[in-house]
């Protein structure tokens, strides 16, 4: 899985897609597929009620398990019920589909890959670039991928934004293009009161937090922890290599 | 001036001409670039420090939030007090 690719593929998108889609729907596609596994995937106490997936790969990508939610159709209906919900709103309808498939495509680059094109095909669709290795913990997560070549996919996703979508950042952009084109925007000013300073604050919010969170984590895994890098394909080298279940 | 106005049909996508050709500088004032950078620095910090209690999708994107709801104001708050100090 990716540690920051999702918060930030969303300001590429929004620049270069061609259509106008809802950035809030792109964000929520983007964070949909993880919402019911992330937790028992990492495992969680509970006031000593020990939640967690007895095969964390197979529960979070396969099947039987939670697998068809990273997949293309599970983005279709996520992104029918949001066009419901949202009153026939074509903007939130193509984001959060988008945001949804752009996730599940992202996902599919480790080793453990997604289920891509559930229920026409049931089986995974992995590219392998580095290996998925939710089994050892967050932190052991963590070390492993920020050593791999998914330390690249996440600084690749940023430099596209940094180079080639900066300007989607700016308080001009936003309240030319992204507002203008979600009335969830007004909502929150009428409703909550929230001024057009924090409604940037919010959009540019998980770009922020993408983007400190990778160099946060690369100074803990190397600057603190040590860590060994492994850019093999595949790597790094200390992750058993994945068996299909 | 803030424009709020609807995104012109020929560009959807790509907003107003002038965002497309506008500098970085005309885009992000000094003034946004040291709150913003201000708040990335703390979280850095916070993050290698605390570790997971921070950097993750709830604490996260809410700390950046916060930050620029309140520090502005509180910053604009104790230099106006700081001037008028000083001009005393």
């Amino acid at each position: 899985m990716s540690w920051a690719a999702h918060e930030l593929e969303n300001f590429w998108l929004i620049k270069h897609l061609g259509m106008r889609v809802s950035y809030l729907g792109l964000l929520l596609g983007a964070m949909a597929p993880d919402f019911l596994t992330k937790i028992p995937v990492y495992g969680v106490d509970f006031a000593g009620i020990v939640l967690k997936a007895d095969n964390p790969a197979q529960f979070h990508r396969g099947m039987p398990g939670f697998g068809f939610t990273s997949s293309i159709m599970a983005g279709l209906v996520v992104a029918v019920f949001i066009y419901l919900v949202t009153r026939r709103n074509r903007a939130w309808f193509w984001g959060t589909f988008i945001g949804y498939s752009a996730h599940a495509i992202t996902d599919a680059l480790d080793s453990a890959g997604t289920m891509l094109f559930w229920p026409f095909y049931n089986g995974n669709i992995a590219v392998g670039m580095w290996a998925y290795s939710a089994e050892q913990g967050k932190f052991g997560d963590a070390i492993a991928y920020f050593s791999s070549l998914g330390f690249l996919m996440d600084t690749g996703v940023l430099l596209l934004v940094i180079v080639f979508a900066w300007r989607v950042l700016s308080n001009e952009y936003f309240m030319t293009v992204v507002r203008p084109t979600d009335p969830a925007w007004d909502f929150l000013e009428r409703r909550l009161r929230m001024n057009r300073r924090v409604q940037l604050a919010v959009y540019r919010s998980f770009f922020l937090y993408g983007a400190t969170r990778i160099f946060a984590w690369l100074a803990i895994v190397h600057g603190v922890e040590g860590s060994q890098w492994d850019l093999s394909w595949g790597g790094p080298y200390w992750v058993e290599p994945f068996e299909p279940w | 001036m803030e424009r709020t106005g609807p995104v012109s049909q020929e560009s959807p996508h790509t907003g107003p001409k002038e965002t497309s050709k506008k500098s970085f500088g005309e885009l992000f004032s000094r003034q946004e670039i040291g709150y913003y950078g201000s708040a990335i620095i703390v979280y850095f910090l916070l993050g290698v420090i605390f570790r997971d209690r921070v950097l993750n999708i709830g604490v996260g994107p809410l700390f950046f939030i916060v930050w620029i709801w309140i520090v502005p104001p509180l910053w604009e708050r104790l230099r106006s007090n700081f001037s008028e100090r000083s001009d005393r």
